[in-house]
């Protein structure tokens, strides 16, 4: 009982210090970065970590991988621009309501692919997002077809302009924390477990009495809050949405945002923004072959740790410790899934790396059993 | 039995509207010519590696390029088509070894290929430009002739998309069901692991079928390139649209693939013609609506999918 308080107070506090670092971090930065930094780099990795980290949410923790969130993401942006563009909303009503399409059009997105699972989720998430895509271009009365909105501003925030850059960049970082806390919140609930449950072992998670449909579809609503929330700064961001900005190759480009990043931590989700904006910011200098190197990059990230760029650091982090012998038993399990992954499966490597559940909530909760019963390759420390 | 009765309505609303119907039907079956040329080798993968093979567009649009520049430098179709053929297939069969390198559950594997995918589609760009450009046909099968009773002319080397996918469906099941090679697929798409035991490298013939479908993409190509043309992002719109066939038809089915690019086919060219602007809409509305149906496709069985 005493361990059981202690853990939750340094839970506690360790996201104290992670807000307060964040916090720092924000209030640092743009004193810093130039304005091109700030302008094209942060806010631009800002804006589509909010978007990746819907997805990092939907395959790390739920273990759907949804091609669909690039169309929550423009449903909430287009929603927005009609609103105030064509229908001559105030600014802050049509935000609320954009941001309420979000987990609206996840919850839709979920309800169609509530029964499909693996590689077919992936292609029904996929003809649902080229749906929307081809919805936005053809349907001109109500989305403007090809050409889209265009000549968007961004609203003024008690008397403050948010197309200035550094405003701009306060709301965006706020917002991608609160995102990240409202994530990491969700997945310390029951809620969050069963979505674990959903991720390793849907037959169990039934057999336990949860309906692994409904698991589904409040995963998908959840992460549209997110995608939600990044369509509409990416409106602000850009001034402009068309369907271009929903098409297969933003899709491509969020769910290499999210691999690049690793699914390990939501976290990841802007840790592989941040890479992929930096690719295509700076390599344009020396080539033209941008595409081509982030394909590459992403190919050779795929290979080496299918855990990403936080899979890599994680590793290095939890070796390090080992090397200055900080370390408990426990983390070495962490370590060995993270640096191991290719010859484990994804799922052990993603259980035993998650943020781990405490005792108390395993004894509370006959869904934290998925997270420690085998199949022969579970190695207990 | 949704896509069949679907097909059957509209051949039925086609006929109902008479002089356009008979244009419809050829040009559902010219789309599901090239369709089921690049769905086949597409579902043949999936069914035997457990591989969304993502960058099966990129092939088709690299096979169709090559083509073009062996055509401008042999002056020959059928040459400048046989060997893009064969450049995709070793294309394909790189890939293969690239992918060998993760063992997974098929989701690392379809990831690889989608970072495959986005290089071929820049390198495409940065050789052959932005420009859209296409084949010319084979002299034999140039212009247009007229269809029996004279109610239209129809350019011939569309028939001839029809034909040349009927004769590669005709070698593709004689390969599968007639030889040995092909029994040792059908084998392997069951149960690869007890066909490794009785003592046959899995890993060639898993080899052999990215090249043939990596063959077969690049044909489809080489004949897309011609009747219709080469672009960027046509490599998308052709990887969506065998995507939509091989869902529709239950993956790894081959079978499956053929009815399902006859039904989509004639779906799309029924609404291209009727109700233009929402044809994208209509056809993707079809293959929701059979995926909500039948989760599994038309032809898929809830076997099909073995973790």
């Amino acid at each position: 009982m005493e361990s059981s308080v202690h853990s939750k107070m340094s839970a506690r506090s360790r996201a104290l210090a992670l807000l307060a670092a964040a916090a720092a971090a924000i209030a640092v930065v743009p004193a810093l970065v130039s304005d091109f930094v700030l302008l094209q780099i942060a806010i631009k990795s800002l804006w589509l970590g909010i978007a990746g980290a819907s997805l990092a949410f939907l395959i790390g923790q739920a273990g759907l991988i949804s091609l669909a969130q690039t169309a929550v993401f423009g449903v909430s942006g287009y929603v927005m621009a009609i609103l105030v563009l064509d229908h001559g909303w105030g600014e802050w009503f049509a935000v609320a309501v954009a941001a309420a399409a979000g987990p609206i059009a996840g919850l839709i997105v979920g309800v169609i692919s509530r029964r499909a699972a693996g590689l077919y989720l992936m292609m029904l998430t996929l003809a649902i997002g080229v749906f929307v895509f081809f919805f936005a271009q053809q349907y001109q009365p109500i989305t403007r077809g090809h050409t889209g909105f265009n000549g968007f501003d961004a609203p003024t925030l008690f008397g403050i302009d948010l197309n200035d850059r550094r405003p701009l960049f306060y709301v965006t970082a706020v917002v991608a924390v609160a995102v990240v806390a409202g994530f990491r919140y969700v997945m310390a609930t029951p809620a969050g477990l069963a979505y674990r449950g959903l991720r390793d072992n849907p037959k169990r998670l039934q057999a336990l009495g949860y309906s692994t449909e409904a698991t589904t579809v409040s995963a998908f609503a959840v992460s549209g809050f997110a995608a939600g929330a990044g369509g509409v700064i990416s409106v602000w961001y850009n001034g402009a949405i068309s369907p271009g900005s929903i098409d297969l190759t933003r899709t491509i480009e969020l769910l290499i945002v999210v691999m690049i990043g690793g699914t390990l931590r939501i976290e990841g989700a802007f840790l592989g923004a941040l890479a992929v904006t930096l690719l295509q910011n700076y390599v344009s200098d020396f080539t033209n072959r941008t595409e081509t190197l982030v394909g590459a990059v992403f190919m050779v990230v795929v290979l080496v740790s299918r855990q990403g760029l936080t899979g890599i650091l994680l590793g290095l982090g939890s070796r390090a410790q080992r090397a200055l012998g900080w370390v408990r038993s426990r983390d070495s399990t962490l370590d060995r899934s993270v640096t191991d992954d290719s010859r484990r499966s994804p799922e052990h490597a993603s259980r035993t790396g998650q943020h781990a559940p405490s005792q108390q909530q395993a004894r509370r909760l006959p869904c934290e059993t998925l997270e420690r019963d085998g199949r022969g390759e579970y190695s207990p420390p | 039995m949704a896509g069949v009765a679907l097909g059957g309505y509209i051949v039925e609303r086609s006929l109902e509207i008479g002089d356009r119907s008979l244009l419809v039907l050829l040009n559902g079956l010219t789309a599901a010519g090239l369709y089921f040329l690049m769905a086949s080798g597409f579902t043949l993968v999936f069914g035997l590696v457990r591989v969304t093979n993502l960058a099966h567009g990129g092939l088709y649009l690299l096979g169709g390029y090559t083509a073009l520049s062996l055509q401008r430098m042999t002056g020959n179709w059928f040459i400048a088509a046989g060997l893009g053929a064969v450049a995709t297939a070793g294309l394909s069969t790189v890939l293969y070894l690239v992918l060998r390198r993760v063992h997974g559950d098929g989701l690392p594997e379809t990831m690889l290929t989608l970072g495959a995918a986005i290089v071929m589609a820049d390198q495409a760009l940065a050789n052959w430009g932005g420009v859209p450009s296409d084949l010319d046909p084979p002299a034999a099968l140039r212009g247009s002739i007229d269809l029996p009773g004279s109610i239209l002319l129809y350019p011939k080397f569309r028939l001839s998309v029809v034909a040349m996918a009927m004769l590669a469906g005709l070698c593709l099941w004689l390969l599968l069901y007639r030889t040995r090679l092909g029994s040792t697929i059908r084998a392997s798409v069951d149960d690869r692991d007890m066909v490794s035991i009785l003592g046959i490298r899995v890993e060639l013939v898993f080899c052999t079928v990215f090249a043939l479908a990596g063959a077969l993409a690049g044909l489809a190509g080489a004949a897309g390139g011609t009747y219709l043309s080469l672009a960027q992002g046509e490599d998308n719109r052709i990887l969506l649209a065998s995507l939509i066939v091989v869902i529709a038809g239950g993956l790894g089915s081959i079978g499956g693939a053929a009815v399902a690019a006859v039904v989509i086919g004639l779906v799309e060219a029924f609404a291209q013609t009727h109700h233009a602007i929402f044809s994208v809409l209509i056809t993707f509305g079809t293959l929701i609506a059979i995926l909500v149906l039948r989760p599994h496709g038309i032809f898929g069985s809830q076997q099909d999918e073995r973790a």
